[in-house]
């Protein structure tokens, strides 16, 4: 955008009603070494004076959002799975499992199986989960971790389809099974 | 995020995704600066659930080494400025979206910054709540939440 349109839409509309619709450009005289420098510095203020609950929040704040991109993007990644976040929101507590295991009233060896993929938590697991994250991570979320990793299973397991296809009778269709 | 009708004062739900590379030469008209600038994947349109239709767009730098995500541009479509528009809170939704993706980056540490018009400096301050560094303007910590729950979609 030109100058010249920069100042046409602040004689039409005002300051205020400009600065509410655009982010302009940055002027280039503006970037300056010192200006850098001073936001570089109030952030690093900023960053030290963070109190240690609000950090913690914030931190719990990122998995939300890294477990909402998860959930609503279409592609599966076996990393990414409920055991993982599980761990990374025992991480950002800084505490030990066994300590996360008290704070739920669960068996130390119940987390354990969880965190190992060997045993799924039931809802009122999830739920507690939700709680003690002071609700910033709802149980929907966790269940919708667990529910990609059913689906994924659900839709690549051959072997079900295989087994079940002795028990179709008669098919409208004509289907091809895969091999593999 | 939301957007409001402003007839009814209605809250919608906006969907806010990349914008493909190729469509960014087509809309210099409607959004006010060249697109066709800005590198993948740095460039985020609004829409309304259902809708193609593009109300906003906003152009992001990620600053790693400050965990920071400066704003380059940002536009709302043209019949959306001033008096006769029908969809509000589409800039600040944009905005909100960008703080998320600071959080979802770096936690805690997150910020997002820009650098502002002279006349405008105050006006962003006042409606967004930006801080003012040097040329810079940033939102940081706790308060990048408080921008995003304004603008959250919570109808889901």
């Amino acid at each position: 955008m030109k100058d010249k349109e920069y100042k046409e839409l602040l004689a039409r509309h005002g300051a205020a009603e400009v600065a509410a619709h655009f982010v302009f450009p940055a002027e280039k005289t503006k970037s300056k070494p010192a200006d850098d420098a001073a936001l570089s510095e109030a952030l690093r203020a900023r960053r030290v004076a963070i109190a240690p609950d609000d950090r913690l929040r914030m931190d719990l704040l990122q998995l939300r959002y890294q477990i909402e991109d998860y959930i609503n993007d279409s592609r599966y990644d076996s990393t990414l799975s409920f055991q993982h976040f599980l761990e990374a929101y025992i991480l950002d507590l800084g505490i030990k499992r066994h300590e996360l295991a008290r704070d739920l009233s669960i068996r130390p060896s119940a987390l354990s199986q969880y965190l190992n993929a060997h045993r799924l938590p039931p809802i009122e697991v999830l739920v507690r989960l939700e709680l003690h994250s002071g609700q910033i991570i709802s149980a929907a979320h966790w269940y919708q971790l667990i529910e990609k990793e059913k689906i994924h299973q659900l839709s690549a397991d051959r072997k079900i389809r295989r087994e079940q296809m002795p028990y179709i009778k008669k098919s409208k269709y004509r289907v091809k099974m895969a091999h593999g | 995020m939301q957007v409001i009708d402003v007839k009814t004062g209605k809250a919608l739900t906006a969907v806010i995704s990349p914008l493909r590379a190729d469509r960014r030469g087509l809309i210099r008209r409607r959004y006010h600066f060249d697109w066709s600038a800005a590198r993948e994947p740095t460039v985020y349109k609004l829409t309304l659930k259902g809708s193609e239709e593009i109300l906003g767009l906003v152009s992001v730098a990620l600053v790693p080494q400050e965990e920071r995500i400066a704003i380059r541009l940002l536009a709302v479509a043209a019949e959306q400025v001033g008096q006769d528009k029908t969809i509000g809170h589409i800039a600040g939704a944009l905005l909100a979206y960008v703080a998320r993706l600071a959080v979802r980056q770096y936690g805690a540490n997150a910020a997002i910054s820009l650098v502002p018009k002279t006349a405008l400096r105050k006006h962003y301050m006042d409606r967004y709540g930006f801080e003012p560094a040097g040329s810079s303007l940033f939102i940081a910590g706790v308060d990048l939440y408080h921008l995003i729950e304004k603008y959250e979609d919570h109808e889901g």
